[in-house]
């Protein structure tokens, strides 16, 4: 199942050539429909169906807090196995929470600063939202002035933070780093052009071991392929229209990876 | 299990190559290559979250620590080196608050005591 989540610009129907619909995730929030099974619509490709974002995207894109846990709540529920989730751009609490709430959850990145940048303030906001919640589930009120602190001052590295919480207190600072070491995000870099871009997901996962505590997988890089763009016009898969390209083997390689990937998905509260 | 968070300057030449002590020179070098193409100056890989001074601090380490590691007579140098540091960094491990658990002799006593009364109780038996 795909859930589009993007709430800000949910886009996923035109990737699979689908264009009306007659539900969407905005029935879901307005308690139109009371299950999300039922947002559900059969896709042109057997065995997946997907819930579409809605075309309002004001009301979705501020989703409040209550709505939030409601989505997390039933895609939990859910008996099927594979659920993607496509969650939008940026750090807002929504697609930091969609992000831990995958097990994994994949980072895409294009071999550009910009693009990289994004990647690590998303990266370091997960974290820190990460060891709030683990404050709040242990209830650690000593340290919740210091994630605080973290919060708004964004310049201070995680090693800073995590030696600060070590100073205050030790023994719950074991149980936070180790919940952090649960946390395993997957990376893919995406329109890898040169040798160097191919080199690029290796290295991040180097600067994150040192720099940001945690351990990054890399799934792979997929190719450029000016096709993609053709496909999208056409609004048909990629990977139908150009089964033996490169593109197409290196996203068959990158699910494999996935499917015998298993780790511990974070609790979201 | 105790806590271990690291400043790439605090770890040994294993920590910030990523490899464990037991590597081979093959991995060593695979891992010295991603390590340098991390943190090369033109790399993108350390964009917007390290620093130039810790850039370069690091890449020097890389560097030093591949010299080292990849010179069979340095490596076995340096290993007798990082056990012996690591068996004093043991004894001042954080959980150690109070002097009076060092008295290790009083420990062996005791404990040499149950041996040799368990013992007995063995042969009495």
């Amino acid at each position: 199942m795909l859930i589009d989540a993007d709430l800000g610009g949910p886009n996923l129907h035109t990737f699979l050539g689908m264009r009306e619909s007659d539900v969407d995730l905005g029935h879901f929030f307005t308690n139109q429909v009371t299950d999300l099974r039922d947002v559900a619509v059969p896709t042109p490709f057997s065995g997946l169906t997907l819930v579409r974002g809605t075309e309002n995207v004001l009301f979705t894109a501020n989703l409040n807090y209550y709505k939030k846990l409601k989505l997390i709540r039933h895609i939990k529920a859910f008996e099927s196995k594979r659920v993607i989730i496509d969650i939008g751009t940026g750090a807002a609490y929504n697609c930091i929470d969609f992000f831990l709430l995958s097990n994994p959850g994949v980072l895409v990145i294009n071999p550009e600063p910009t693009s990289i940048e994004n990647a690590y303030y998303f990266l370091k906001s997960c974290i820190i939202r990460l060891l709030k919640m683990y404050i709040n589930h242990f209830q650690l009120q000593n340290l919740v002035k210091v994630v605080s602190e973290q919060i708004q001052d964004t310049s201070r590295s995680i090693y800073s933070f995590l030696s600060e919480v070590i100073s205050r207190d030790r023994h719950h600072a074991d149980l936070l780093f180790r919940g952090l070491k649960r946390f395993r995000p997957c990376l893919i870099v995406n329109k890898a052009r040169t040798t160097k871009d191919m080199l690029l997901g290796p290295s991040m996962v180097n600067v994150v071991q040192k720099y940001l505590v945690i351990d990054l997988e890399f799934l792979g890089s997929i190719p450029t392929d000016e096709n993609v763009s053709v496909s999208l016009q056409d609004m048909t898969p990629y990977v139908r229209q150009n089964p033996d390209s490169e593109v197409t083997r290196a996203i068959a390689s990158i699910a494999g990876k996935l499917e015998i990937r298993r780790t511990p998905a974070a609790e979201i509260r | 299990m105790t806590m271990r968070i690291k400043k790439t300057e605090e770890m040994n030449f294993y920590e910030i190559l990523n490899v464990p002590p037991s590597a081979s020179q093959q991995s060593i070098e695979q891992a010295y290559t991603v390590g340098k193409n991390a943190f090369e100056e033109d790399s993108l890989a350390h964009y917007g979250l390290v620093n130039q001074e810790e850039r370069e601090r690091t890449l020097r380490r890389i560097e030093e620590a591949f010299k080292t590691l990849s010179t069979p007579r340095k490596r076995r140098r340096y290993d007798v080196k990082i056990l012996r540091i690591k068996s004093e960094a043991d004894e001042d491990a954080y959980f150690r608050t109070t002097t009076e658990k060092l008295v290790i002799e009083d420990t062996d006593t005791g404990s040499r005591a149950a041996f040799w009364s368990r013992l007995k109780r063995l042969f009495k038996s």
